[in-house]
């Protein structure tokens, strides 16, 4: 296990930011570059052990937060750490420690046995055999 | 949880037999693919022949030796486009979620998205590249030296390091610009059609641009010349033909540089 900053923290955010630049209609042909934040100064801190929910509505950026946090999408400003490591920079070493499920398609792989698809990811993560069929049989 | 050493490894070598038994899976058709998709290699070694069918030499080269730089190109290019080739659909891995799926993965994504969706039915392609070159190399007449005999296996190598390189570095142009597809294609596709012949059959700023500017001149032309022994008719020293190992490992610098740059500034999908 890595050593976290403090004992306790797992999720540590400070002046998130991630910003988008999107281009909007202006006119009838002209489109010009703007940028959005889509996150802006989340302030966060989380301890082992708790249970936190996050919500909004649609559009309020708790996906993109998500992204920062698993190292998918880097910040635009601010800091960030989860487990004690950065999430862009440490991102596979993170990976090993964090579980995360975003609604995604491509987890599994159709055209073979869901018990292959299993037994690849049992590899992907480095889930030792003995612990896999445990699992498995629950 | 600790990694072991080997854990790596084991994962990409559990990822790839994934992806061949699930393309196996289709087992006629893949035999179909299998056969179909040496057509295009075929294609260009047969020009080249038909070529010398009108003509004793190209820019000064005979057939032999020409045949030199054509299986050299032949072969780098298919190996490259069989194991690198796909990264071209980064724009079809952003739209499914693939790409954020990887990137949740304890493992390189770019490796990742290489084995998952490495197109096994190329591998004839690249059979048929090595046949072209080992027949070259043994027609060739070569005054075989230890370093000529280096070149002969590490020439292909570099090439499909080259090769690999550039579809990795066009690829990542489309995390910012997603019809840059044309632009990858008159690269990839382009620059093997520039390696099949001796640079000197070209001309002017095309010549420069794509044998230096851009470094083609090093998959097959230069190693060629090297193997061959001859000089540079357009006048370069002879250690420009030895150093297309060190321009190959330029060129992936570069590229993994490039993919670097372009994973840091991706956006994902905005649902
Ligand atoms: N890749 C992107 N490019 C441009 N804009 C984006 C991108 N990703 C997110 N956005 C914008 O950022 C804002 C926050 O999006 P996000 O997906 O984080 O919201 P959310 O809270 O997860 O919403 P939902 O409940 O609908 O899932 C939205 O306005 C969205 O349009
Ligand atoms: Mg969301």
């Amino acid at each position: 296990m890595g050593v976290p900053q403090s004992r306790t923290e797992m999720i540590l955010a400070r002046g998130l930011r991630k910003e988008f630049t999107v281009r909007v209609k202006a006119g009838r042909l002209r489109r010009h570059k703007q940028v959005r934040a889509a996150v802006d100064g989340l302030d966060l801190r989380v301890d082992r052990g708790e249970t936190v929910g996050y919500i909004g509505p649609n559009g309020a950026g708790k996906s993109t937060t998500l992204k920062m946090l698993t190292g998918v999408l880097t910040p635009s400003a601010g800091e960030v750490r989860v487990c004690g490591l950065r999430p862009v920079a440490q991102r596979t070493r993170l990976a090993l420690r964090i579980g995360v499920v975003f609604g995604q398609r491509s987890q599994l792989w159709w055209d073979l046995p869901l018990r292959d698809s299993f037994d690849l990811l049992r590899h992907v993560y480095r889930v030792p055999a003995a612990e896999h069929a445990a699992r498995l049989r629950r | 949880m600790a990694d072991r050493p080997g854990g790596t490894l084991v994962a990409y070598r559990a990822l790839l037999g994934a992806q061949a038994r699930s393309q196996a899976a289709y087992r006629a058709s893949f035999v179909v693919d299998l056969v179909g998709n040496v057509g295009a290699t075929v294609f260009d070694v047969l020009t080249v022949l038909v070529l010398f069918g009108v003509t004793r030499e190209l820019g000064g080269f005979t057939l032999r030796e020409t045949m030199v730089v054509v299986g050299l190109s032949a072969f780098a290019f298919a190996t490259a486009d069989l194991l690198v080739g796909n990264i071209e659909r980064i724009p079809r891995y952003v739209r499914t979620g693939l790409l954020d799926a990887v990137l949740l993965r304890p493992l390189g994504a770019l490796p990742q998205l290489l084995l998952m969706d490495l197109p096994l039915r190329k591998v004839s392609r690249a059979l048929f590249g090595l046949a072209v070159w080992v027949t070259a190399v043994t027609a060739a007449g070569i005054d075989w030296t230890p370093a000529r005999a280096l070149l002969v296996v590490v020439a292909p190598a570099a090439g499909v390091v080259f090769f690999g390189s550039v579809f990795v570095a066009t690829a990542t142009v489309s995390f910012f610009w997603i019809e840059s597809g044309e632009l990858a294609n008159s690269l990839t596709y382009g620059g093997r059609d520039f390696t099949s012949y001796p640079v000197t059959v070209y001309g002017g700023w095309f010549r420069a641009l794509f044998a230096y500017g851009l470094g083609f001149a090093f998959v097959s032309y230069h190693p060629a010349l090297a193997l061959l022994g001859r000089a540079d008719p357009l006048g370069l020293p002879s250690w420009v033909s030895w150093a297309a190992p060190g321009v190959a490992v330029v060129a992936a610098a570069l590229a993994a540089a490039a993919w670097r740059f372009g994973i840091r500034h991706y956006r994902s999908t905005g649902s």
